[in-house]
């Protein structure tokens, strides 16, 4: 199961875009609590904890014990269901808490973590592709997994795992099986260019060649009528 | 180089590039990726000179991918030209990045390997560039707390 964090959060009344552009500039973070059979609490954390925090975990699947005061105090066990970042600042907009019911299953995204080096790559110099990063699962609270490990170590070029292949015991997979995880292709190689052809490359890029016109959608119709 | 095989229009008006991009500002593919930090317009020719840049840099393995596309056409009227009679001839193709666009991804190299690569690729375009990787979106957001 994966390591329980702590965070404290305060509820909040202020709601809108100018309140919640104010309490950003004063170092905090809006977010949300909410959950099956739980009302919709509005609350504010710190800034720089969450930061901290999110700093050192896998956000998806990790079990936060949210305590919240202010209007109401207590204390839930939650995911972070979504963080909203700046696009390019390192700004964390908003956080989505989901609250924890014993017994009924979430489902939860798991990273998957790769392990040891394919047979294509050390002997072909193949490439390894990473395409699935996440895995969708169904599962109880008290059973989320930290990580899933998946062993390369058998691939060749041209080969590749899917979900379905993944041996994931009880957990119910809700990603569909025939995602490839991951695969390894054939190495690019990059012709070294000759000094002539290296010239002529970049007096294309200086003067250019005229532009080819692209075909236009619906002149030839046009034209026959 | 890149761009568009069938349009439904010859020429298109300039446009604005207000706000920031939302979509396309995650890495999707690679380890490492080169974001716009400002707005332009980036041109079929300069997306080739920096993707050169970055393959030949990283020599052998590793994947670049181009996640932009210069679909937009942009036009030019001929020098010595007096103003008015028309909008000017279609002269090339230019993206429209706006800021925090993803427009490169590296994977399957070294970091500091794709540093290089992706600053020497900075240098060709016309926009200020940073690099993000996927440790980085985290360590960064510790930093500015």
């Amino acid at each position: 199961m994966t390591v329980e964090k702590k965070l404290k959060a305060e509820t909040r009344d202020n709601f809108g875009k100018n309140e919640m552009r104010r309490l950003r500039r004063a170092g905090r973070v809006p977010g949300i609590v909410y959950g099956p059979g739980e009302e919709p609490l509005s609350v504010w954390l710190d800034h720089k904890e969450v930061a901290h925090l999110l700093h050192g975990i896998t956000v998806e699947n990790t079990v936060i014990d949210l305590s919240i005061s202010g209007k109401v105090n207590r204390n839930h066990q939650t995911l972070i269901r979504e963080v909203q970042r700046h696009p390019y600042k390192p700004e964390i907009q908003h956080l989505d808490f989901y609250c924890l019911a014993k017994g009924r299953s979430v489902n939860v995204e798991v990273p998957i973590v790769l392990h040891g080096t394919p047979v294509g790559v050390r002997n072909q110099g193949g490439l390894v592709q990473h395409v699935l990063r996440d895995l969708e699962i169904l599962v109880l609270p008290a059973q989320i997994p930290e990580h899933i490990v998946v062993d390369i170590t058998d691939l060749e070029i041209g080969d590749s795992i899917h979900v379905e292949d993944l041996d994931l015991g009880e957990f119910e997979v809700l990603t569909d099986l025939k995602t490839a995880v991951v695969s390894v292709i054939p190495p690019t190689l990059v012709k070294e260019p000759t000094a002539e052809e290296e010239e002529a490359a970049a007096e294309e890029l200086a003067v250019g060649e005229e532009p080819e016109e692209p075909e236009i959608i619906g002149r030839e119709r046009e034209s026959e009528e | 180089m890149l761009s568009p095989k069938r349009i439904k229009f010859r020429k298109q008006q300039r446009g604005r590039m207000r706000g920031k991009a939302y979509r396309g500002s995650s890495l999707n593919f690679g380890e490492h990726g080169l974001q716009a930090v400002e707005p332009g317009w980036i041109t079929n020719r300069q997306i080739e000179a920096a993707r050169v840049a970055m393959t030949r840099h990283i020599k052998r393995g590793g994947k670049v991918w181009i996640r932009i596309f210069p679909d937009k056409p942009i036009t030019k009227k001929p020098a010595e030209t007096r103003m008015g009679k028309g909008k000017g001839n279609p002269e090339g193709w230019v993206a429209v990045v706006k800021s925090g666009r993803i427009m490169f991804e590296i994977g399957g190299v070294s970091r500091e390997l794709a540093a290089e690569a992706l600053r020497l690729a900075g240098h060709k375009l016309p926009v200020k560039t940073k690099m993000i990787s996927r440790e980085i979106i985290r360590e960064e957001s510790d930093e500015s707390a």
